[in-house]
């Protein structure tokens, strides 16, 4: 694998502003990003894509397909359940929400940016 | 209760009197009976003391005839003819005296009468003879020529005496007869006697026995009768013998047992129904739910008041309507048809209802002179029960019975008492539910406005870390103008997104408390709705919402302006959120005093049973994650719209668009509203 497939990560997010600040600051450290709105789009994009990403950073509650089921999805896909996911989350109940999902790690919104990218630097070396 | 009278008609007394008045009857009678044998005997006497008589009279008949004869020779031999005559008539007269006698004395003796007559007859001629002698001798006074007529005297004689021989003999067989006869019944008074006395002593006897086996067996009954009831059967009633005083007694035992089993019944259901009242307020213990209660309130109430039918019912929210729960012994499809009564209806459930009172039906009849019938197969009398707390309707209660029915009064009071425990049961779970509710929605909304408030605060403080990390690294100064100015735009952005929740939450927050305050001023509404467009045209387009208006230019409202602004971009946004890509259609127009604004989207829509749902706090029509915020615009706006008096309402079909529509009245003249009183339940 290149060395650019290791460093992409996937923000899937469905609020816009979100999305956009977290790729700029992704981006500002060097790293591809892709982005999705929503859980089914993001599942589209990934069993398209010939490379995968390093790491992907994924909102709970979201339209057409929330964190938890894409979350699911992903598990069920032998091809992607291997990728490392970190949930971010503005519910106060994300511990006992994402418990039984095999996360890596959780972040409760408003996220701190030097957490994002100490997940991200963690698996994305 | 009424006590045998013993004086009425004391049956054994009345027994005794017979038996007396039989035994008077009885001894009469026998004494008659005697008197008639001994009479015979009597008779017989004197019929044999007639014929003796008569025997006399016949031998003085015919001693007298040998006398006059004895006389004749006599006389005749001294020739003393004139004294002869004499003597002869003398006896003549004599004998014809005893004939005489004798005549009447057998003058109904068949056998003596007609010998008598041929005595008489022989004697007449007898007698013509001898005068025919007497007046020969006198012509020639020679007794030689008469001796022919003096033969034919003699055989008269002879022919008379054998007439009185055969009358002898007549009336001594007919004396010896009579004797035989008499003789023969003399034992017959004394048999009659003994044979009366016989029959009288069995009669007294036989009656007697009878009297006292049936007076013992009465005792006897009355007796056991004592010992079943002394053991407690109380139900038994012992059987009527007699109409005697026993009977009497024992009636009046059967009414005593009577009163005490009714007592000891009154005593169960007592003690019954104070169970029943343990067992409700056991069953309410375990409800936790309004219709776990109401269940209970059904089943236990039809039980304690051991009604066959049951039918208990929730006042809706707006007091318009029953809202039925639940239906026992009724056939299944009534919970389908009559799961919602209005109040306004006849009914006996609605009557009591709207006069909180107990309202009764007692029979068939009852019914279909005050409600129009029962229903088929239901039931036969029926008894509606308000649900009150605090002279609050709540519910009712209906419970039927199989048979037409009177209710006494105890029978309601404990009707009253068991379904005021179960209004204050109801009531309760009522109040801990709508507080569940509350906390629910409290929850919910905490939740949701956390979430709310952590989104927009997750890009203002993305942007200033990405700042801060830029001048720390110095790397701040590389940075375009244009980004630059998309981080300071991005961030003000967030901070007009929070300042919109707080402000909500700070309306609701209003609301609730009832200090929605409006403050009225003139206004041209359709510059006011223009503007909104205008100020929104960015947000629109983005959204790709092309706006269609149709506005009446005229109109001038008073109203609380900025708060109807507020309804009013709320309905633009949500059209252009819910249905973007597609046209936005808003109509404004004047009739009468009211302005009607009418914003139509073409959406996908909203479904029947969601459509009051979207005005309530907190409420989104679709899932929470579709589209951002609180939910709180419709409600506010609802709440705006009625404290100025109006009405929203929305028109909309799946999949066809929703049309929402705003009715304010004018406001012409007013100038403060204070707050909508609005009703707050939590």
């Amino acid at each position: 694998m290149s060395k650019d497939t290791k460093k992409s990560i996937l923000v899937i997010e469905d609020d816009r502003e979100i999305r956009n600040a977290l790729k700029e600051a992704l981006q500002d450290e060097g790293f591809t990003v892709s982005t999705a709105e929503n859980g089914r789009q993001a599942l589209d994009n990934l069993k398209a894509a010939t490379c995968l990403p390093c790491v992907i950073l994924l909102d709970l509650m979201m339209p057409v397909m929330d964190g938890t089921t894409f979350r699911q999805e992903q598990v069920a896909d032998p091809r992607l359940a291997g990728i490392p996911t970190a949930v971010l989350s503005a519910d106060g109940r994300i511990h006992e929400k994402t418990a039984n999902l095999g996360l890596t790690d959780s972040l409760k919104k408003p996220i701190d940016l030097d957490a994002v990218l100490a997940i991200v630097a963690r698996y994305c070396r | 209760m009424k006590t045998p009278s013993f004086n009425q008609s004391a049956s054994l007394a009345k027994q005794l009197r017979y038996v007396v008045i039989s035994v008077v009857l009885f001894f009469l009678l026998g004494s008659f009976g005697v008197y008639l044998s001994s009479r015979n005997f009597l008779v017989g006497l004197t019929e044999i003391n007639g014929a003796n008589n008569l025997l006399d009279i016949t031998t003085q008949i015919n001693e007298g005839l040998i006398a006059t004869n004895q006389n004749l020779q006599k006389l005749l031999a001294a020739k003393n003819i004139s004294d002869a005559h004499y003597a002869f008539k003398a006896s003549q007269s004599l004998i014809s005296e005893r004939i005489r006698q004798a005549t009447e004395m057998s003058a109904d003796d068949s056998e003596i009468t007609p010998i008598l007559a041929e005595v008489r007859q022989d004697f007449a001629d007898y007698g013509k003879n001898i005068e025919g002698v007497f007046k020969k001798l006198a012509a020639t006074g020679d007794i030689s020529t008469l001796k022919s007529d003096l033969v034919v005297v003699e055989q008269l004689e002879l022919d008379l005496k054998d007439a009185l021989r055969r009358i002898q003999i007549t009336l001594r067989t007919q004396g010896d007869r009579e004797f035989n006869n008499v003789y023969s019944g003399r034992y017959m008074p004394l048999l009659v006697a003994v044979v009366l006395a016989i029959l009288f002593s069995v009669i007294v006897l036989v009656g007697g026995f009878y009297m006292i086996r049936r007076f013992d067996k009465s005792i006897t009954n009355l007796n056991s009768a004592t010992d079943r009831v002394a053991r407690g059967d109380l139900d038994f009633q012992a059987k009527i013998m007699d109409h005697n005083e026993i009977g009497r007694v024992t009636a009046a035992f059967n009414k005593m047992v009577k009163a005490l089993r009714e007592g000891r019944e009154k005593l169960d259901l007592f003690v019954s129904r104070i169970v029943r009242l343990q067992g409700i307020t056991a069953a309410f213990s375990e409800a936790v739910s309004a219709s776990d209660v109401l269940e209970v309130i059904a089943l236990e109430g039809m039980e304690a008041c051991r009604a066959t039918h049951g039918a208990v019912g929730v006042l809706s929210e707006d007091g318009a309507h029953l809202k039925m729960q639940k239906y026992i012994g009724y056939p299944d499809e009534i919970q389908k048809e009559w799961s919602e009564i209005p109040v306004s209806g006849n009914y006996p459930l609605t009557e009591a209802v709207r006069t909180r009172q107990l309202t009764i039906v007692e029979s068939p009849e009852d019914a279909l002179a005050k409600y129009g019938g029962f229903r088929d197969g239901g039931p036969q009398s029926f008894i509606a029960i308000p649900l009150l707390v605090d002279g609050r309707v709540l519910g009712v209660v209906g419970l039927g019975y199989p048979t037409p029915k009177k209710f006494d009064k105890a029978e309601l009071d404990f009707m009253v008492a068991i379904f005021r425990q179960c209004s204050q049961a109801l009531h309760r779970v009522q109040l801990f539910e709508k507080a569940q509710v509350a906390i629910r929605a409290r929850d919910e909304f905490l939740s949701i406005a956390s979430h709310e408030l952590r989104t927009p605060m997750t890009p203002l403080k993305l942007q200033l870390q990405i700042f801060i990390r830029h001048i720390k690294k110095g790397t701040l100064l590389q940075l375009t103008q244009e980004r630059l100015l998309e981080m300071a735009e991005t961030s003000e952005r967030q901070i007009g997104r929070l300042a919109n929740l707080v402000e909500d939450l700070l309306d609701v927050s209003r609301i609730s408390a009832g200090k929605l305050r409006l403050s009225r001023e003139p206004f041209n509404f359709a510059e006011m709705v223009e503007e909104i467009v205008a100020r929104y045209g960015h947000q629109l387009s983005t959204a790709g919402c092309k706006v269609d208006m149709k506005v009446d230019k005229t109109i001038v409202a008073n109203m609380d302006r900025l708060r109807i602004e507020q309804v009013v971009v709320n309905l633009v946004t949500n059209a252009a959120k819910y249905a973007s890509g597609k046209p936005i259609h808003i109509d404004l127009s004047q009739f009468g005093s009211t302005v009607r604004l009418a914003v139509k989207d073409e959406g996908p829509g909203i479904a029947y049973q969601d459509q009051d749902r979207i005005f309530d706090r907190f409420e989104r029509v679709r899932s929470r994650d579709h589209v951002e915020g609180l939910g709180l615009g419709l409600y506010i706006s609802k709440q705006i719209v009625e404290a100025h008096g109006g009405k929203i309402r929305v028109i909309s079909k799946e999949g066809d668009g929703s049309m929402f529509i705003v009715d304010l009245p004018l406001g012409v003249g007013m100038t403060e509203t204070p707050g909508a009183a609005v009703s707050e339940t939590t």
